[in-house]
């Protein structure tokens, strides 16, 4: 979903780490704006259920959890079945 | 107060053609709502009634076959105009249950009745007619070899009546294929093979025609919390289902390294990208995209697609199972290849799942040697495109190897024997869909548990873990979830509102009860809402058991116990003693609600 809103696959963000979830947040609001409403909650604190981050493809996070460099975040929509 | 809506349920009798219509008690709507809690209550008082039990082949006529319309079909609720199908599965010989959705869901409904029951098999291939309340058999000889959506077709042409809602089998059932599906208005209740049972009593379609209106308790509230839903349902919360469909999910198993490839022998397929429905999507000069949906369902999920210059009828949807089955389980990268599985399934009438399922396995089948590789005149091999057309031709008429392959991957093992039954992917006889158990440890539980088989449906389980994948949980955390999870899909699946809405509630069991309280005038809670489903459950038990189920049955496929072979999760399995460790929190955790609810 994130990647049809944002036109591309993936997103180089910088942020300073060691970071948090919302300061990735932060940054990719203001690199993908049009991610705001279906995505990003119109707060900008947090992600539209049922998106969520998961880190290295195995871990989920919440907004204050830490993040660092090398770790490679990832933005899903997790809602399935069909 | 009174139950407002249709009471009857009309039996019919294919064997000599006779037809009985019944009301039923409030009291039976208020403990299974309806849906799948209604038809498993018919079901199982008519395999008693008729003193079906173990050993029974569910191909004889005897077998019932049970449509129970959703209590809020042709009304204003939204994503709602849904039915229930349950029978005796000739795949796994216990209960399967299936949701199909749209105007016959409704029409059902205009006709003025609850359900649908048959009983018997008759003479020579029929159509049933329900015109209201008229009921009528038509001689169906003529319709053989067609399509559902052929059969919808003629039988409207030979009627006269284009708003005929017509129920019908393919090709697939009328072969006896086990996981032959039925169809109705380009929806399939799909897995179990109730097409087959269909078929077994030489039905080929049940046609309605239902013009009669439908009263609700509470016509203004029911307006207001219809428009509500109506709003959300085009919100974000259902962005993917509207946008992408359920294929968007190939992507994000893909990344999160549980895609299910070459039979679950692999959870990294190399060649995703090139069989994703986005794929099609982001190539707009070489496929053409269309939408479809159910009726009064503002979602619109279904996103179809055709090769540009091909016939717009063979438009494939691309559902994530369907396309996962034909994709990565077959190893096939080639989009034309899997899209044109996805539609001649649908044409035959079969299930994508155990379909793709059944020929992954005969890819394995052949590498190990089991079966000639050259079986359909194309290498039966994994990643083998060409494959697929000539082996669900066979499938669907059952020719040469595909007569194998028609009866399922756990009688097509027996049949091989040796080492056949180690990688043959199935839980009590239905193919597994598309998510990985080792991955995902509540979903291992789940589809070992599940009354009707290998089904994501039914405990949306997946969805639980896929949530949190990071949950660090006990046995019995993962025994309760797993209870919430199946109490949750079967109040949903009674009412029946599509699940792809369920991020449109706030709070669901509130919001549900004020629903089903204004369109039916029963009051109902979230507490009275649980012991429906847990009665739901414990029927659903009992069916199984009538039809020689043990708990031994409740098992996963032995490829599950060895680890996932690469990516971000190689190494992880399910563990056997905390499998067990589950199912006993589970079974504890269940036999304790059954004591604390009273029989209807």
């Amino acid at each position: 979903m994130a990647r049809a809103l944002a036109g591309c696959a993936e997103i180089e963000l910088h942020v300073a780490t060691p970071s948090t979830v919302r300061h990735l947040l932060h940054e990719l609001v203001r690199v993908a704006p049009q991610l705001i409403g279906a995505v990003i909650d119109e707060s900008k604190e947090c992600l539209v259920e049922p998106n969520i981050f998961l880190l290295d493809g195995r871990r989920a996070v919440g907004i204050d959890d830490a993040i660092d460099s090398g770790d490679r975040p990832c933005l899903l929509f997790l809602a399935s079945g069909g | 107060m009174t139950y407002r809506g249709p009471h009857a349920v009309l039996e019919i009798n294919c064997t000599t053609g006779s037809a009985l219509r019944y009301d039923l008690d409030d009291a039976i709507f208020r403990a299974t709502l309806g849906g799948v809690g209604l038809a498993v209550f018919l079901l199982e008082g008519i395999l008693a009634r008729d003193g079906i039990a173990a050993p029974h082949d569910p191909l004889q006529a005897s077998t019932p076959i049970v449509f129970a319309a959703g209590p809020f079909a042709a009304t204003a609720v939204p994503a709602a105009n849904k039915h229930a199908v349950a029978t005796i599965s000739p795949l796994t010989g216990l209960l399967t249950e299936g949701l199909s959705s749209s105007h016959w869901s409704a029409s059902l409904r205009r006709c003025g009745l609850a359900a649908i029951v048959l009983t018997g098999a008759a003479s020579e291939w029929s159509s049933i007619i329900v015109d209201g309340e008229r009921v009528g058999f038509a001689d169906a000889r003529h319709l053989l070899g067609q399509s559902a959506r052929e059969t919808t077709k003629s039988l409207r042409s030979e009627w006269a009546d284009r708003t005929l809602r017509v129920c019908a089998v393919g090709i697939a059932g009328e072969h006896g294929v086990l996981y032959a599906a039925l169809e109705n208005d380009g929806r399939q209740a799909g897995r179990g093979g109730a097409g087959a049972i269909l078929a077994s009593k030489r039905i080929k379609a049940i046609a309605l025609r239902g013009r009669g209106s439908v009263t609700v308790a509470d016509e203004t509230r029911v307006a207001q919390l219809a428009q509500i839903l109506r709003e959300r349902s085009v919100g974000p919360r259902t962005a993917k289902y509207r946008v992408l469909g359920t294929g968007a999910n190939m992507r994000v198993l893909a990344r999160m390294g549980q895609l299910p490839t070459r039979n679950f022998t692999s959870a990294v397929f190399e060649g995703v990208e090139r069989v994703t429905p986005e794929r099609a999507r982001e190539d707009p000069s070489g496929y053409v995209e269309l939408r479809a949906g159910c009726s009064g369902c503002p979602v619109q999920c279904e996103h179809m697609y055709v090769r540009k210059g091909r016939d717009r009828r063979h438009a494939a949807a691309s559902e994530y199972e369907s396309m996962w089955a034909f994709g990565p389980n077959c190893g096939v990268d080639d989009l034309d290849a899997v899209l044109d599985a996805v539609d001649r399934c649908d044409r035959y009438g079969l299930d994508t799942i155990s379909t793709g399922g059944a020929i992954a396995f005969g890819m394995e089948c052949a590498d190990r040697g089991l079966i000639d590789p050259n079986v359909f005149g194309v290498p039966l091999r994994f990643g083998e495109a060409a494959v697929l057309a000539p082996a669900i031709d066979a499938i669907a008429h059952r020719r040469g190897c595909g007569d194998l392959l028609a009866d399922g991957v756990r009688s097509a093992a027996l049949r091989l024997g040796g080492e056949a039954q180690s990688f043959a992917m199935h839980a009590k006889g239905l193919e597994l869909p598309g998510y990985e158990p080792r991955a995902l440890p509540t979903y291992a539980l789940g589809i070992a548990v599940c009354t009707r088989g290998a089904c994501h449906n039914r405990a949306a389980t997946y969805d639980r873990d896929l949530r949190d994948p990071s949950g660090l949980l006990d046995e019995s955390e993962r025994a309760q979830r797993a209870i919430e999870g199946e109490d949750y899909a079967m109040v949903w699946d009674s009412l029946v509102l599509c699940k792809f809405v369920r991020d449109c509630f706030e709070d669901f069991y509130a919001e549900a009860s004020e629903l089903y309280a204004a369109v039916t005038g029963l009051r109902v809670d979230h507490e009275s809402l649980l012991r429906s489903a847990q009665m739901t459950w414990e029927t659903k038990r009992r069916i199984n058991a009538r039809m020689g189920w043990t708990q031994s049955d409740d098992r996963i496929p032995e490829r599950m116990f060895e680890p996932i072979a690469d990516g971000p999760l190689a190494g992880s399995r399910i563990d056997r003693s905390s499998l067990a460790r589950m199912q006993e929190a589970y079974e504890r955790a269940r036999g304790r609600a059954a004591s604390e609810v009273a029989p209807v």
